[in-house]
């Protein structure tokens, strides 16, 4: 092979190198509009696009009140990096929920029943695979249980901090959260600093719930 | 800095201590305790409160 024709393949290739991380460079950005992809091109815009929220299928599950607020989860752990709040609730699948509910149907539907407790135990996802087999459900005594329960997806939490005397010099008083959910409380005191407190609720049963605080 | 508490609580029930600690106001220190009471509430009620965790689940 000539030297000119190298040199040739060299130029070839530099040239193709260059056009391919053009286009790497201009398209590997989320997609946008065509008008603002052409008003970017124009200059270097030294902008973050702004954060998209999506809001949850189901927004209204996360409802609270004023006084708490949600700390952010991700799906295995705090998302707020708080290692010690690391308490997720595994994932339900369709079905293991079926198997739930077939056991659920095999006994009185009260506290002694091992599936109801467990079905309770995951909440919005029972509540969601609730809906889609609730045919399964035969019974209607069974049904009207399950109906109910799994509408209480909040909790009201009091809270207060007494001294020797009895006196209270801090309160939370009845204020809603969400299960399964981390956040941050105003507590309301009197002659003392702000407290602060966090903690998360889960249900564990018909009529018991198990908190970290 | 107290706490963290781990308890299991029956829902409704009246109030449950969940630990001792330090009460300071800058100038006394006093004993006191953290008291807990929890109550289940349905879907539908807590849609009447104001604010929503921007979360999915």
């Amino acid at each position: 092979m000539h030297r000119s024709q190298v040199y040739s393949i060299y130029l070839l290739t530099l040239a193709l190198a260059s056009v391919v991380a053009f286009g790497i460079r201009n398209h590997s950005v989320s997609p946008r509009p065509p008008h603002a992809s052409n008003h970017l091109h124009s200059r270097n815009d030294p902008l973050v696009p702004p954060l998209r929220l999506i809001p949850a299928m189901d927004s209204s599950n996360f409802w609270h009140d004023p006084l708490a607020v949600a700390h952010p989860h991700g799906e295995k752990r705090c998302a707020s990096g708080c290692a010690v709040s690391r308490h997720p609730t595994d994932r339900l699948t369709p079905s293991a929920f079926f198997t739930l509910l077939k056991a659920y149907q095999q006994s009185p539907p009260i506290e002694a029943n091992g599936a109801l407790e467990e079905i309770l135990f995951y909440s919005r996802q029972s509540r969601e695979y609730w809906r889609q087999q609730r045919a399964d459900c035969l019974d209607p005594m069974w049904q009207r249980v399950l109906d109910d329960e799994l509408e209480k997806t909040h909790v009201l939490v009091s809270l207060r901090v007494r001294d020797e005397s009895g006196q209270i010099c801090s309160k939370l008083t009845r204020v809603r959260v969400p299960l399964d959910r981390r956040h941050v409380f105003q507590m309301q005191s009197e002659g003392l600093p702000p407290l602060v407190t966090s903690g998360t609720v889960k249900r564990v049963g018909l009529n018991h719930l198990w908190t970290r605080l | 800095m107290a706490g963290p508490w781990f308890t299991v609580v029956k829902q409704g029930a009246d109030w449950q201590t969940l630990g001792t600690l330090w009460i300071s106001n800058g100038t006394r220190d006093v004993p006191g305790r953290i008291e807990l009471k929890l109550q289940l509430v349905e879907h539908n009620n807590a849609m009447q409160s104001t604010n929503l965790s921007q979360l999915s689940d």
